[in-house]
């Protein structure tokens, strides 16, 4: 298998602050990996940087054999590399249909067709509803986006990331602020995703629980440093990730 | 409902000119005019998300390049309103192209500097523009139509002309709003960062409205100018480009005939106003700050959504 994702030496700095340090890292085709970590170790920073909202102080970032550091989060999407956010970010006053259909149409290259009704977009559209149905929406395709509940607009965010077809997508804590119920959901979720795309995954995440659960291969982040990866058993008996986590929770 | 409100509203302003006075048809047409200029302005205000407040510089532009034209060529109608507007058209390109680098107060602010270089030029450069005097004494250009030469002067037939030029507007912009280029800037008036991150390029799509906006605008000018018979500074200078702001904040900047409304109660305001009183912008103060604190979607996009309440309550 080759990596569709090759990080090499990042490193992000705000001053004299190094948010993210020096982190190499690969994830392979067809795989869910997790990057954990206590608050604040960084792993919104180097989400931020891998996908182009931040720029890198130093260090590459490769995405299918292509030099993508730095560039702008548009063209980044465009070569497949899509993400989600920790704090949902969707288009709130749009409809459910309408915040899944807009990627579509941009990747389709139709952004600029000025006079062509929305509702002739039948090929997209239909692309919307297969989505949808992904995560469990149809029923709710032309409701503003505000009005969802907020396990939903969690579900629209994932929805967003995979109507742009990425070959990867990093979710940011797909199940932060949910209720067990919901995150059971998120977990369910995300496993049929991988099972019917075969996407690959980096998921950054709080509960151990869902991290057990989903990745296969775990990176753990401490203070901007990658302090430790490998497969959820090694990571389990690690004593620097049990230090770092200050015992116990990892066990949870 | 709404729909034979809004045919009955269209018979109406085919009949008006026929039963109307002198003084009701250059009003209406004026009216007209600026329902256009705000209009354009709406679409980067309400639907991509940008407060212009130097959208006159392309009233102005449009306005002066086809005073120019019928000062010093016999062009006709149409290939003033062309050349108009495609001067527009270059001008927005590059001024937009800096402008939308920044959003919210930055793009504000540059809007506003470069509204203010455009009124600088334009009332200082007195051997081209006439200076703070304007414009005026060029004969209105003759419009062909179907091998057959108009006049435009006689009011009736320039209210018709601005008519269509007014639906022709409401219909473009219909069909803009309605395709996947609408889909795509009200998704970046949304949310811009998260728009980036669906592969949009928010600064370009924000340059094609900016661009579209201001050609627009410039049609307007043209319509303005040859409805004036002059060109003036004052087209150019601030106030005016408040005025499409002042006109959508009333008329509901998410409802699609809000600045068009706007525009028709900024002007009967206005008329009854300065009846009694030169300080007619106190009397429209007192009525803008409790439309912005009670009624932020504005007249028609509060009572749309009283409507729509009612009708769910049934």
């Amino acid at each position: 298998m080759t990596p569709v994702l090759k990080v090499e030496g990042l490193t992000k700095c705000f001053g004299d602050f190094c948010a993210v340090k020096n982190v190499s890292l690969e994830v392979m085709e067809e795989e869910i990996v997790a990057l954990i970590g206590p608050n604040g170790a960084g792993k919104t920073t180097f989400y931020n940087v891998v996908t182009g909202r931040y720029k890198a102080t130093s260090g590459r970032v490769i995405f299918c054999g292509k030099e993508i550091t730095n560039l702008p989060p548009h063209r980044i999407v465009k070569l497949g590399l899509s993400r989600s956010f920790q704090i949902t970010n969707i288009f709130l006053e749009n409809t459910v249909l309408e915040n899944i259909l807009a990627p579509i149409l941009i990747r389709e290259g139709l952004g600029l067709s000025f006079l062509k009704n929305l509702h002739k977009c039948k090929k997209q559209l239909e692309e919307v509803y297969n989505i949808l149905e992904l995560i469990g929406l149809s029923d709710k395709a032309n409701v503003p986006a505000s009005l969802l509940a907020y396990g939903d607009k969690r579900a629209v965010e994932i929805g967003i990331a995979l109507a742009t077809k990425p070959k990867m997508v990093l979710l940011d804590e797909p199940t932060a602020g949910m209720t067990p119920v919901e995150t059971d959901r998120m977990i369910s979720l995300i496993k049929k995703l991988f099972e019917e795309t075969k996407i690959s995954f980096l998921i950054t995440e709080h509960d151990m629980r869902v991290v057990f659960s989903i990745a296969k291969r775990i990176f753990v982040l401490h203070q901007g440093e990658l302090l430790a990866s490998g497969t959820p058993e090694e990571i389990r008996a690690n004593p620097k990730v049990r230090e770092a986590y200050l015992g116990g929770s990892v066990d949870a | 409902m709404k729909r034979a409100f809004y045919a009955l509203f269209l018979v109406f302003l085919f009949v008006f000119p026929f039963f109307s006075g002198m003084f009701a048809l250059l009003f209406a047409t004026e009216i007209l005019i600026l329902s256009i200029f705000a209009l354009s302005f709406n679409l980067l205000f309400g639907y991509t998300g940008l407060l212009s407040f130097g959208h006159a510089a392309f009233f102005g532009i449009g306005g002066y390049a086809a005073a120019l034209l019928a000062y010093h060529t016999h062009m006709g109608f149409i290939p003033i309103l062309l050349l108009s507007a495609a001067v527009a058209f270059f001008s927005a390109c590059i001024i937009g192209f800096f402008c939308v680098r920044r959003d919210e107060i930055y793009f504000a602010m540059l809007t506003l500097g470069f509204g203010m270089m455009v009124f600088t030029v334009v009332h200082q450069w007195r051997s081209v523009t006439g200076g703070s005097d304007g414009l005026s004494g060029f004969s209105l250009p003759e419009l062909s139509l179907l091998f057959t030469k108009f006049s435009i002067s006689p009011p009736k037939t320039f209210y018709f002309l601005t008519l269509f030029f007014f639906l022709a507007t409401l219909l473009f912009l219909k069909r803009l709003l309605d395709s996947p280029f609408g889909l795509i800037i009200r998704s970046i008036r949304e949310n811009p960062e998260r728009a980036a991150f669906i592969g949009v390029n928010v600064n370009f799509y924000r340059w094609v409205s900016f661009v579209i906006a201001g050609t627009l605008a410039g049609v307007a000018g043209v319509l303005f100018v040859f409805y004036d018979r002059m060109a003036s500074p004052s087209m150019v200078h601030w106030t005016m480009s408040a005025r499409p702001v002042l006109m959508t904040i009333l008329g509901g900047a998410r409802s699609f005939f809000g600045p068009v409304l706007g525009a028709l109660v900024f002007y009967i305001l206005e008329y009854i106003v300065t009846q009694f009183t030169e300080n007619w912008m106190i009397f429209l103060g007192c009525i803008l700050v409790p439309i912005v604190i009670f009624f932020p979607d504005g007249i028609l996009g509060s009572l749309e959504r009283w409507i729509a309440r009612r009708r769910s309550g049934e």
